[in-house]
């Protein structure tokens, strides 16, 4: 392969589009983990369940419906399974906390299995965002543009609700410290319902978007969640920004080792993860 | 000298806890930090024994520079400490806390086939015996009365063998009975082991009793050091302890 | 005290003659059930030695499983080895693995330490899938056959049960030394255990060095039974399967893990000859013991079982 400039470009493009998907899907979990304290090692699962879903609805009623339905569906799963599972373990360790998620995962991989079966989905391009645009002679998707479009839109909203709102500020309170804002009268638990409800329609947004340009499998949620703790570990526990950052990074070293050493491409990540445990363990933007 | 800290300073943020602080402890004395809440005290105490490492200044034990050393060298060294908010091995039981100290002061912590169980015996028991702990050996730490919490916190130190012991609080949040019997506990181990002590302390009839050599804090700083009938006869402590009443 | 007594002692006898005629009194398929019982039960009190004594959650044991596994593997077939070298040489890989990645995880705690690990079995999971020269890819090696006292279901039921009680007793022997002690002091209070001059990385380190050797004595017995290794035995769900077993057997207690692998496998083993859906019913025990079991079969046994043989007998 020839390595020139504008091959360079799209492949920083379209590893971009990826990122902001990684964003997508870590922000959940990286504000679970900052506010609760809670890691939900489920997280990769329920972005699965949302993709799996997304497929059966974009072939009935059509792709961009499921962008709006998907993540509703999911944010009321997300409910269902903060206030009947996760909630009865806030007190318990981490320990429990991790294995009630190794259950869950497993239910819902099970599930995902028994009711799509195990041969691969795929998705297809809806035709307005199909094909290419000639950009300074480089070849750029138009889907690309279309994610990173999208994805931009929800992280300045996400954003600006964390930290211009009401509701922004007491999520950023029970970051640094949970008992202090109980005792001012929030009622946290409220609060907590609502960011694990967030959290996992993000992951749904994340599953939707991405649908039509990955393949799903029964071994996704492995792969997804294991890049998303990838992103919560350089980008900072509870750091929405960070997670943007690190996102971004890691599909972008994805895409250009593709590029290098393509046997190798995830390898890289992993080294990255090593590198910033090694010399800055709390995360490169953590607020801690 | 045997200890010496010189010029020690600390900031938290803005905060100044520790500004430009140099003391220094005779070996063999008790000696004792006072002043009111937030003067520093726990924050010099943390300096000290390597719990946070300091911006400037030095901390000389025995003649050698323990400055920004880990707790762990420094407990090495021989500067035990307790904590004046518990902090022990809740799940252990009250024998266990003491063994393993004692196992660590032994340097057996990576000997993995004796039977820790049967290890000194007879000197666990007998720090037990010293702090007054014996009937409650096999007890949760966790479990224990406050009171006695703070019993084994002083015992846990001791159990280092340390040259210089700092006791942080070791009476806090004792009810009067209670603090009468443990300072006489203390002051029977300072005897018996001949360390050397450096005290923290807000109740001043303590450390009136005790003391050999007093020094007062006050918002980082030192403002006065002197013998118990120094202090006492000090116009400034009097103005700091009884606030603006004068 | 003396019905409890006798009661364990009952229960002892009736297990060790169980476990001594193993292969004369079992049919065939549960012997090897046994087998991989007995195999399971090693794998999850090297993770329970890390847990139970040291209070750190490792999602990343797959790998040294896998990699003594492959070690076990490679070494059978693309070198002329002793057998028995070969089982001594490949936990040792494992262990080697473990120093590697606990130097760089022993200052992790709680989540930080769980998803470290277990990042660094997906590692070793994605590199096995990646060599297929070397590891046979995603079929794996298969077809290892073993010769003399390794040779035949009998002979491996021996070997595999003499090494467990072997490895077993090692683990105890460590876990009530002095280096157990400091361990479970760090478990407690990590803080505290500085100031007693604990040194607190180092100690975690050579825990998961430990338990890693002994994961790894494992994986190469899984090798010996399954006469092959699997990019699978990487994968983070092998390592969640430990965990669940500890936790289901009870993490507070020694035989914990053991009770543990025999609840957690026969089960598997009858409910997959009824339904398909087995990891949907493992994720519901696991949520269950989660809910209600905390303590694991051993912390309920404790709590009603003796209570109980006590009032009976007494």
């Amino acid at each position: 392969m020839e390595i020139n400039a504008s091959l360079l470009a799209s492949l920083v493009i379209s590893g971009m589009a990826r990122g902001m998907i990684y964003f997508l899907l870590s922000c959940g979990l990286t504000i679970i983990f900052g506010v609760m304290g809670v890691v939900n090692f489920a997280h990769g699962a329920f972005y699965m369940l949302a993709f799996y879903i997304t497929f059966t609805v974009a072939n009935a009623i059509g792709f961009w419906s499921s962008l709006i339905i998907v993540p509703l569906v999911m944010i009321l799963v997300g409910a269902v399974a903060e206030r009947g599972l996760f909630q009865r373990v806030y007190k318990s360790g981490h320990v429990f906390q991790l294995l009630l998620s190794v259950g869950i995962i497993h239910v819902i991989s099970d599930l995902v299995r028994l009711l799509w079966g195990l041969d691969p989905k795929n998705g297809s391009i809806p035709n307005l965002l199909m094909g290419c645009f000639d950009m300074f002679g480089m070849v750029i998707s138009k889907y690309s543009i279309f994610i990173i479009g999208i994805s931009s839109v929800i992280a300045v909203v996400l954003i600006t609700i964390l930290y211009k709102s009401k509701i922004g500020s007491i999520i950023r309170a029970c970051v640094y410290d949970e008992e202090m804002t109980r005792g001012l009268g929030i009622n946290v638990s409220g609060v907590f319902s609502l960011v694990f409800m967030a959290g996992i329609g993000m992951a749904a947004v994340a599953a939707t978007i991405a649908y039509p340009m990955t393949s799903g499998t029964l071994g996704m949620d492995a792969q997804m969640i294991i890049i998303a703790f990838c992103v919560t570990i350089i980008g900072g526990v509870g750091s929405i920004g960070g997670a943007l950052v690190a996102g971004l990074v890691i599909a972008i070293v994805e895409s250009l080792g593709i590029l290098v050493l393509p046997q190798y491409a995830d390898t890289f990540i992993y080294v990255i993860v090593v590198a910033v445990l090694f010399f800055r363990p709390q995360g490169l933007f953590s607020i801690e | 000298m045997f200890f010496q800290v010189a010029n020690l300073e600390k900031s938290f943020g803005g905060l100044k806890a520790t500004d430009n602080v140099s003391l220094h402890i005779k070996q063999g004395d008790i000696c004792a930090l006072i002043g009111p809440n937030g003067a520093g005290k726990t924050t010099l105490f943390n300096l000290i024994t390597g719990a946070i490492k300091p911006d400037a200044g030095k901390v000389i034990f025995q003649g050698e520079d323990i400055t920004g050393k880990t707790a762990r060298e420094i407990t090495r060294k021989g500067i035990a400490r307790s904590f004046q908010i518990v902090n022990v091995f809740p799940m252990l039981t009250v024998y266990e806390n003491i063994m393993v100290a004692v196992l660590s002061q032994k340097r057996m912590g990576f000997n993995f086939f004796h039977p820790a169980k049967k290890i000194a015996r007879e000197e666990i028991i007998s720090h037990l015996v010293n702090i007054g702990l014996a009937t409650q050996a096999d007890m949760l730490a966790g479990q224990l009365s406050h009171g006695n919490q703070k019993r084994l916190e002083v015992g846990i130190a001791l159990a280092m063998k340390p040259t210089l012991l700092a006791l942080d609080e070791p009476t806090s949040g004792m009810s009067v009975e209670e603090k009468g019997e443990i300072l006489e506990t203390i002051k029977k181990l300072i005897k018996m082991t001949g360390c050397t002590v450096l005290l923290c302390e807000h109740d001043m009839n303590v450390i009136f009793e005790v003391s050999d050599y007093i020094w007062v804090l006050q918002n980082g700083r030192i403002v006065a050091n002197g013998t118990v009938s120094d202090i006492k006869s000090n116009e400034l402590v009097h103005r700091i302890y009884l606030g603006g009443k004068r | 005290m003396r019905g409890k007594r006798s009661f364990v002692w009952a229960v002892g006898c009736i297990i060790a003659i169980f476990l001594i005629g193993g292969p004369f009194i079992l049919p065939n398929f549960w012997t090897w059930v046994v087998i991989e019982i007995m195999v399971m039960s090693l794998a999850a009190m090297s993770v329970n030695f890390l847990l139970g004594y040291a209070g750190c959650l490792s999602f990343g044991h797959s790998a040294f499983y896998a990699a003594a596994a492959y070690a076990t593997a490679i070494m059978m077939t693309k070198t002329g080895m002793n057998q028995y070298q070969v089982l001594l040489l490949a936990p040792l890989t494992a262990a080697i693995l473990g120093a590697v990645i606990g130097l760089l995880v022993s200052r992790l705690y709680a989540f930080y330490y769980a998803i470290m690990t277990c990042a660094f079995a997906m590692i070793v999971w994605s590199i096995i899938r990646r060599l297929p020269g070397l590891t046979g890819g995603d079929t794996g090696i298969v077809g290892i056959q073993f010769t003399g006292l390794l040779n035949g279901m009998t002979n491996i039921y021996y070997f595999t049960l003499a090494v467990i009680i072997l490895c077993g007793l090692i683990l105890w022997v460590i876990g009530n030394s002095p280096l157990g002690w400091s361990l479970r002091a760090i478990r407690e209070n990590p803080d505290r255990s500085a100031f007693i001059s604990i040194d607190v990385i180092k100690q975690r380190c050579l825990a998961l060095v430990i338990s890693s050797f002994f994961c790894g004595v494992a994986g190469s017995l899984h090798v010996v039974y399954s006469f092959g290794a699997f990019p699978e035995l990487a994968f983070w769900t092998k390592s969640g399967d430990f965990v669940t077993i500890c936790i289901l057997g009870g993490i507070n207690s020694f035989l914990g893990p053991i009770v543990g692998s025999v609840a957690l496998i026969l089960l598997e083993t009858m409910i997959t000859s009824v339904t398909l859906y087995w990891p949907m019913v493992l994720g519901i025990i696991i949520c269950a013991v989660v809910f209600f079991m905390p303590e694991g079969i051993m912390g309920f046994v404790k709590k009603f079982g003796w209570e109980k043989v006590n009032e009976q007998k007494s």
